[in-house]
């Protein structure tokens, strides 16, 4: 895991033009209650949809070789973030700028036709990916040797292991020399030498000066890769500042709606005992109730460790006078 | 309003330019890899197709063996299979490009949803490697043609129908595929009619040739005016302009199904990444 220690990061001017601009972003889903409303969504709108709004209003100015992670619970809109950003969903409202080339490791398979070899898809992908023929001829060897599949590149992709079709995705994907890396999770291929292999070369491709987004559940390895994080919640982008603060932020937020939800709980639990007629079967709720206390005092604990933690950190960065670009939190 | 959602679709064709060519071969290949006769294929079962008609109306209905058609107040005889042959070969591309081509988007979802890819061009780079299958059976066609009733000018036309036959059905696409992007119900549709379709065109009897009023509504059928057109240039040796009716009601159509694909492909695109 040390492979990101020591990195020759490249210096960030922040007075440049950003290579992602994401400005006042709004996206929303609608959920359609059946096929037949969606049928008809085709030639009409339908009269009261279910709308999930997946961002809401959301600000984003990423500057070239900058290196920034997305941190948020399943569903808070990091994934339908990066979709915009790689141009494959379009927002509703606002706009997304993207000056350069993305590649993405989100779906390293995708694009792959079969019964093609591999040596054609790397073809097949280049070119969907918009790479031009002599470019293509350029990586090849690169991606084969990246790939590690020795005879194999000439087999049709279908007898490939998941393993190997995952491998031969990601060495096309980092080899085209993008402007913008957008990684989610991928780093998770194959066996450990390889998976060394892998942040070997997202940490060659950082240090030349490309853009990366990273997301993971894993903050720890965000904090490794990234400099600077957001935090986004239920579509809206809350805080955005450097990784340990912005994990720090991540954790008080999270431990604060954990309390106010136990507590919620815990209050249900009361007034069903204190309700409780004669006869009526409360052995259950008594039995949960200390528990939730004894998880609630535990938040509690932890809330006011990281509440701490957070109030240190800022004190030693800005001092007295703090200055995030986004935070839309009370503290 | 029509300009300016062209110019997406042009956009989309121009970012992409010779890359289009090398996808439709892909494409060719992706549907005939892993077979040991490979692109034979494409040759074969047409030419099934067609035997399986012959039979059924050569030999099996004896009375059918010869087709006459009236042309400038003559009448003409021709061999039926001959007659069918100039039918199938363009029906064999247009029955593909409704069916498959309604079935574009969906079936290449990956493009969609997974990357930033140029939506349009999906039904152009499957439109072209239809088109290149289309043209080896062309030729053979041709030799056919040739041997039996004899080559003329007139069959250089071929060069105005077969551009605008696939032009019409890569409209068509336009409108089909996005809409069964969003829901199968169309594509099912479209499949279920298909052999209705078949028998409403003059794929294997004469359209021209019908009682009133049914031949006027024959007309209407645009697949009748290619089917028409193809024996326009090989076997009636008549120009596509002499039968003014019938190519001025295609010309609405054109340029109907046009304006009605940009719209539909415009109004649904942003849309389908979501839906697929």
């Amino acid at each position: 895991m040390s492979n990101f220690d020591n990195m020759q990061r490249v210096e960030v001017d922040m007075t440049s033009e950003p290579i992602i601009k994401i400005d006042n972003v709004c996206k929303t889903y609608t959920l359609y209650k059946s096929d037949q409303e969606r049928f008809f969504a085709l030639f009409k709108k339908p009269k009261n949809p279910i709308i999930h709004k997946a961002l809401d209003h959301v600000c984003l100015e990423i500057r070239r070789g900058e290196s920034v992670g997305l941190m948020g619970d399943n569903g808070c809109g990091k994934s339908t973030l990066l979709k915009t950003i790689t141009g494959v969903t379009f927002p509703d409202e606002g706009t997304v700028t993207v000056n350069g080339m993305v590649a993405a490791l989100l779906e390293l398979t995708a694009g792959f036709s079969m019964d093609m070899t591999g040596r054609e898809n790397i073809y097949l992908k280049g070119y969907i990916l918009g790479l031009s023929e002599d470019k293509i001829k350029e990586i090849e060897e690169a991606v084969i040797d990246f790939a590690e599949l020795g005879d194999y590149i000439d087999q049709p992709v279908r007898t490939y292991s998941s393993g190997m079709r995952v491998r031969l995705g990601f060495a096309i994907n980092v080899n085209i020399s993008p402007d913008i890396l957008v990684i989610d999770e991928a780093l998770a291929v194959g066996d450990a030498a390889f998976k060394a292999k892998c942040r070997n070369k997202i940490r060659d491709i950082m240090e030349s000066g490309v853009t990366v987004l990273y997301v993971s559940h894993n903050a720890s390895s965000v904090k490794e890769i990234c400099e600077r994080a957001v935090y986004m919640k239920k579509g809206q982008l809350l805080f955005d500042g450097p990784t340990e603060e912005t994990h720090l932020v991540y954790l008080v937020d999270k431990r604060t709606t954990q309390i106010e939800r136990r507590k919620k709980r815990i209050a249900q639990l009361e007034k069903k005992i204190a309700d409780a007629k004669e006869g009526d079967d409360v052995r259950r709720e008594e039995q949960l109730l200390p528990k939730h206390k004894k998880r609630l005092v535990q938040f509690e604990e932890d809330l006011a460790q990281y509440t701490q933690e957070l109030k240190d950190y800022r004190q030693e960065r800005y001092g007295d006078n703090p200055k995030w670009t986004v935070n839309k939190l009370d503290f | 309003m029509i300009i300016v959602f062209l110019r997406d679709i042009i956009n989309e064709h121009k970012s992409f330019g010779k890359r289009i060519f090398v996808l439709a071969k892909t494409e060719l290949v992706k549907t005939y890899k892993g077979a040991a006769i490979g692109p034979l294929w494409a040759v074969v079962k047409p030419a099934f197709t067609l035997f399986v008609y012959w039979f059924a109306f050569t030999i099996g209905i004896k009375k059918l063996g010869h087709v006459d058609v009236e042309i400038h107040n003559h009448v003409l005889s021709f061999d039926r299979f001959l007659f069918m042959l100039v039918g199938f070969i363009p029906w064999f591309f247009i029955s593909e490009s409704i069916t498959k081509g309604a079935k574009d988007i969906r079936s290449h979802r990956q493009y969609v949803t997974k990357i930033n890819f140029p939506v349009s061009t999906i039904m152009t780079f499957t439109s072209l490697s239809r088109i290149y299958v289309h043209l080896a059976l062309s030729m053979i066609m041709y030799v056919i043609v040739a041997f039996m009733w004899g080559t003329s000018w007139y069959n250089l036309q071929i060069f105005f129908y077969m551009p605008l036959m696939f032009l019409f059905f890569l409209f068509l696409s336009w409108s089909t595929a996005p809409m069964c992007a969003f829901s199968p119900d169309l594509e099912n549709a479209i499949t279920s009619i298909m052999s209705g379709i078949f028998w409403l065109t003059g794929v294997i009897y004469n359209s021209y040739d019908l009682p009133a009023p049914l031949d006027k509504i024959m007309l209407f059928n645009p697949i009748n005016f290619f089917v028409n057109g193809y024996r326009n240039s090989f076997l009636y040796n008549r120009f596509f302009f002499e039968f003014k009716t019938e190519f001025f009601i295609f010309l609405a159509e054109f340029i109907a199904l046009f304006i009605l694909g940009v719209f539909n492909y415009n109004r649904l695109r942003k849309k389908i990444p979501d839906v697929l």
